[in-house]
């Protein structure tokens, strides 16, 4: 299992594999991402820091993650520019955002670290609304990469002050972890493989408020494997608007030959279930009742 | 009984008013007799201590009849409509015609079960008199019902009877029964007699609406299928509050004695007093009522050019 939650402080963020980190607060920002990138550099990890000023931050950190020049000359930490390290103009292509990281990872491995461990500011870039629709896919590929077990970890930073609400609650909502101030997304998902095909995890209230949201984050996954596993353990409410996206992605799943398995349903929501009759138009099978 | 020419192209919905278990057995026994005769599909919806006595009765030909417990699918009355659409499509289907015998209200029911028993006996007119036709007896106890109950089954009923020793047979009392259906679905539900706790709701609360009614069930101490049941009722009704009810509404809380009761109120244009009485007809219909009537232990819609109101009831 992946570490997941809602934190309000830094503490925590250290034991999670990808973050959203979404601040009015600069300094409570900086405290996590230096909690978060020190606990890469205890276990191996090589470091990256997509943001500006970096430097300076860590500095003042202090402690082995200070020494900024001997890390960079050595080659486990790697400071990055905003401006270097996303597109400014033209398309932004989350395959290609893929493949840099897996290359980064791969490479970080090759020599001899246990991963590669990220913090990226990417205000700028979520909030370009020319890029919205991809930003979402590529957060889904990023979360799926670091599930997959690659040694890839990161934390995506969200400045309040310059991103719109909407853009930070879509952003928070694809974050296993998530640190957001004022109220929390009220929906979140992630994935969480488990060795038998694709596997979203859900969390928090699905309503007919969110359910809109609910298909859109859905839609952006890349999900293909012929069976996928919703887990909905940690959904604390959800109603018959909720059901019925569950019910249309069973039918999405079914049409390609694939089967949509729903793991940790309520009790209520199989009541609802059965009632409502989704059980003649999605083939949907319950697995692992909530405890 | 059938002194009327035997009429297979319309409903016929007839109050059997009995007094004690021998008049009851008796009569319902032989309206199924005569069922099972004719070949028509039988089935009984009758309280289980009942069921028993009129299997054992039957003997073999009990095999024949369909028994389903009252208790269970008619808990809350406004499941019934579904229960006998779904015996008649399934009769239908067989090709056959359906004879039912349902006891809704049954002798020592609350004063609110008892009310929408009324409503919904007044609903199965127009539910099923547009046809096809078939035949529903409704047992009455005449010596234990209040006088409330059994005046209702006169004014709901178009056809009523008592046992053949009697022999006294008539039709409904009353207004016509659509004035009177009328006037059942838009009257006032009584007012709560004690502490309730009332809010009003816009567009962008139904989850303050399920938040504030789920904390208030648990400091009722409610168990937990019960808080996260009524958390459901009130998302979905203030749901249908926001998108068919005028797009705001007024949700009440408050205990009674033995019960827990959540009401959401909009000034919205009224509703189809059949609303969800039936089964959805796809996975796209509007579904919320019809759950909520399949899960709360009671749920009564009234309903006028004012607005409408939902109250849903847990026992406890």
């Amino acid at each position: 299992m992946r570490a997941s939650g809602l934190l309000s402080q830094s503490a925590g963020v250290e034991a999670a594999d990808h973050v959203c980190w979404a601040y009015d607060d600069d300094a409570a920002f900086e405290e996590a991402a230096v909690r978060f990138l020190r606990a890469g550099l205890d276990r191996g990890d090589r470091l990256m820091w997509v943001g500006d000023g970096s430097a300076e931050r860590l500095r003042r950190a202090g402690g082995a993650l200070g020494e900024v020049d001997s890390l960079t000359a050595s080659g486990t930490l790697e400071l990055v520019p905003v401006s270097a390290g996303y597109p400014t103009s033209g398309a932004f292509s989350p395959e290609e955002q893929l493949a840099f990281y897996d290359g980064r990872t791969r490479s970080a491995r090759d020599s001899g670290y246990t991963g590669l461990r990220v913090v990226a500011e990417v205000t700028a870039l979520a909030s370009d609304t020319r890029h919205s629709a991809g930003f979402l896919r590529w957060e889904h590929l990023a979360d799926d990469f670091v599930a997959s077990g690659s040694g890839f970890s990161a934390l995506c930073a969200y400045s309040c002050v310059h991103a719109p609400p909407a853009v930070v609650d879509d952003a928070a909502a694809v974050h296993p972890v998530a640190s957001v101030p004022g109220v929390p997304p009220p929906l979140r998902l992630w994935c969480e493989p488990d060795g038998t095909g694709d596997r979203i995890a859900l969390a928090g209230e699905v309503d007919v408020v969110t359910a809109d949201r609910f298909v859109r984050l859905l839609e952006g996954t890349h999900v293909d494997a012929p069976v996928l596993t919703l887990d909905l353990t940690q959904v604390t409410f959800i109603d018959l608007a909720g059901a019925r996206v569950i019910a249309a992605v069973g039918r999405a799943v079914a049409g390609r030959g694939g089967r949509l398995v729903v793991a940790g349903a309520s009790r209520l929501f199989r009541r609802m279930w059965r009632i409502i009759g989704f059980a003649d138009v999605a083939e949907v099978s319950f697995s692992e009742g909530r405890p | 009984m059938t002194a009327l020419a035997p009429d297979t192209s319309t409903f016929r919905h007839e109050a059997f008013l009995y007094r004690g278990d021998d008049e009851f057995t008796d009569g319902v026994l032989a309206f199924v007799r005569e069922g099972l005769e004719d070949g028509d599909a039988v089935v009984v919806v009758e309280p289980a201590d009942r069921l028993e006595r009129l299997r054992d009765l039957l003997g073999d030909a009990a095999a024949e009849v369909r028994w389903l417990d009252m208790h269970r699918v008619g808990a809350n009355p406004g499941r019934l409509v579904g229960v006998w659409s779904t015996a008649l499509a399934e009769t239908r289907a067989a090709g056959r015609r359906l004879r039912g015998v349902g006891e809704p209200a049954w002798a020592g029911r609350r004063p609110q079960e008892l009310a929408e028993c009324y409503l919904h006996e007044l609903l199965l007119n127009r539910a099923f008199g547009e046809g096809p036709g078939w035949r529903l007896m409704c047992p009455y106890d005449e010596r234990a019902l209040p006088s409330t109950a059994l005046a209702c089954a006169h004014r709901s009923h178009p056809e009523w009877s008592s046992p053949a020793a009697r022999g006294d047979t008539g039709a409904a009392v009353g207004a016509d029964l659509a004035t009177d259906l009328a006037t059942a679905c838009a009257a006032p539900l009584p007012p709560p007699t004690g502490a309730v706790l009332r809010g009003e709701f816009g567009p962008d609360d139904v989850p303050a609406v399920r938040h504030t009614v789920a904390s208030w069930a648990r400091s009722c101490r409610l168990p937990a299928d019960q808080v996260d049941l009524l958390e459901l009722a009130a998302s979905e009704l203030a749901t249908n509050a926001v998108q068919h009810g005028g797009g705001a509404g007024m949700v009440a809380l408050w205990a009674e004695r033995g019960a827990v009761v959540v009401q959401v109120s909009d000034g919205g244009p009224g509703a189809d007093p059949m609303a969800g009485r039936r089964p959805p007809a796809g996975p796209d219909d509007a579904a919320g009522l019809h759950l909520l009537h399949q899960l709360c232990d009671l749920l009564q819609l009234r309903t006028s050019a004012a607005g409408t109101t939902v109250r849903v009831t847990v026992w406890r």
